[in-house]
This record gives structure tokens, C-alpha cells and sequence, in this order.
């Protein structure tokens, strides 16, 4: 299938309002994206507090869970 | 911009304050990074991290994939290896050498870490919790 170029010349205010309109589209379409990107992370975030919430790692463990992690990643690089 | 040591990685699984000062930065714009090998130690680390956490194992794995996917950006070793000789001349201890590096790779970057040891050294600002909040200017509920 071939793409068709169309040319039409209209009055100056119908290109102004055509063009005013495809602007507010874009607009329309970028806040609605943004306000989806906001809720997935609002979504996120609560997950990931609930998950927190819910842990019973303690604060002691937690330390040698990060000290045995950064041993693995020191060898990983040869260390 | 601030790089995250793997101790305050692990403690956003413990309720506290670590996630919502994770949160506070994020909200503000502040870049967060850390090691990508850490997420890969993690993943081989499951099992301790479920048991010690009494989550199960696929919980404690949506956790820290969501982590990384929104709030922390993990680089990868390639972009900082180049650095790990000079870290390992400024880190106090070799294994914490590769975090050094990373954060010479971004141009010295400051380390937010709970560990003391990494204040030994005056090349790259390191920032305990309270730092964190106050050079921020994190607010927590």
C-alpha cells in the first residue's frame, strides 16, 4: 500500500483553530499519561510500605544480609 | 543525585524510615542509584532473605524488582569498573571498594550508607540517615 500525501489549502483562522485542536489533543493525551505514570507509582509505593510492613527482618539481620551481599559483589568483581 | 550502599537497600524491607526517605527523594527528583550486582546477589540470596524476613521468597523478589524498577536505577559494573583501582585505594574495606567506584564514575557522587566504616576517607561525601534528611530536606509524616 502507497502513502498519499493530501495538500489543501484552507483560510488562515481554519489552520489556526486545525492546529489549536491537535494541541489540546496532545495536551489532553500527555496529562492523561501523567496522571497514569502518578497512580502506577502511588500503586508502587503502597505495595512496596505494605511489604515493609509486614517484614520481621530485623535491623541486626538486615546488617549481615548486607555485609554477606557486598562480600558477593566484591568477589563478582574480583575483589 | 545519591548512591544507595546495600545496607539501606536492604533495610527498605524492614518497617521504618528508609523507604519513605527512599520516597521523600524520589519525590523530589533526586536521582538514586546503586550497584546492578546487588539486585543479582539478592536473587541468589532469596532464600536467606525470605526466611530472615518470614516473607516468602516471591514477595521478597516483587519487592526489590519494584525497588529498582521506579526508584533506584541499578548501573551496571561496565560503567564504573574503570574506577575500581582508584576506590580501592580510597575505601576503608576492599568490598566496599566497588560503591566507590560508582560514585567516582558519577563524577563523586555521595553515598548514602549506614555503615560508619565508609566515613573513613575524605574523597566522597558519605551521608547517614539523618544527613540524608537534612541536606534534602526530607519531611516524614
Amino acid at each position: 500500500m502507497k502513502e498519499l500525501n493530501l495538500k489543501l489549502e484552507v483560510p488562515d483562522e481554519y489552520a489556526q483553530e486545525a492546529q489549536r485542536l491537535a494541541n489540546a489533543v496532545i495536551a489532553e493525551d500527555l496529562m492523561l499519561k501523567s496522571l497514569e505514570q502518578c497512580a502506577k507509582v502511588e500503586l508502587q509505593k503502597r505495595l512496596l510500605k505494605t511489604i515493609s510492613s509486614k517484614s520481621k527482618l530485623s535491623e541486626k539481620k538486615a546488617y549481615e544480609l548486607s555485609e554477606l551481599i557486598k562480600a558477593g559483589v566484591a568477589k563478582r568483581h574480583g575483589l | 543525585m545519591l548512591i544507595l550502599d546495600t545496607n539501606v537497600l536492604i533495610s527498605g524491607i524492614i518497617k521504618g524510615k528508609v523507604l519513605d526517605i527512599i520516597f521523600g527523594l524520589y519525590d523530589k527528583g533526586i536521582k538514586l542509584f546503586c550497584l546492578q550486582l546487588v539486585l543479582e546477589e539478592i536473587k541468589s540470596k532469596l532464600h536467606i532473605i525470605s526466611k530472615q524476613s518470614k516473607l516468602s521468597e516471591e514477595v521478597v523478589l516483587f519487592f526489590f524488582s519494584n525497588l529498582f524498577s521506579e526508584f533506584v536505577k541499578p548501573i551496571p559494573k561496565e560503567e564504573y569498573e574503570e574506577f575500581i583501582s582508584e576506590a580501592k585505594r580510597i575505601s576503608p574495606h576492599l568490598k566496599d571498594a566497588p560503591l566507590f567506584a560508582l560514585s567516582l564514575s558519577l563524577d563523586k557522587a555521595p553515598i548514602w550508607s549506614r555503615e560508619q566504616r565508609l566515613k573513613r576517607q575524605s574523597v566522597v561525601n558519605v551521608l547517614n540517615d539523618e544527613d540524608v534528611e537534612e541536606v534534602f530536606d526530607i519531611k516524614l509524616e
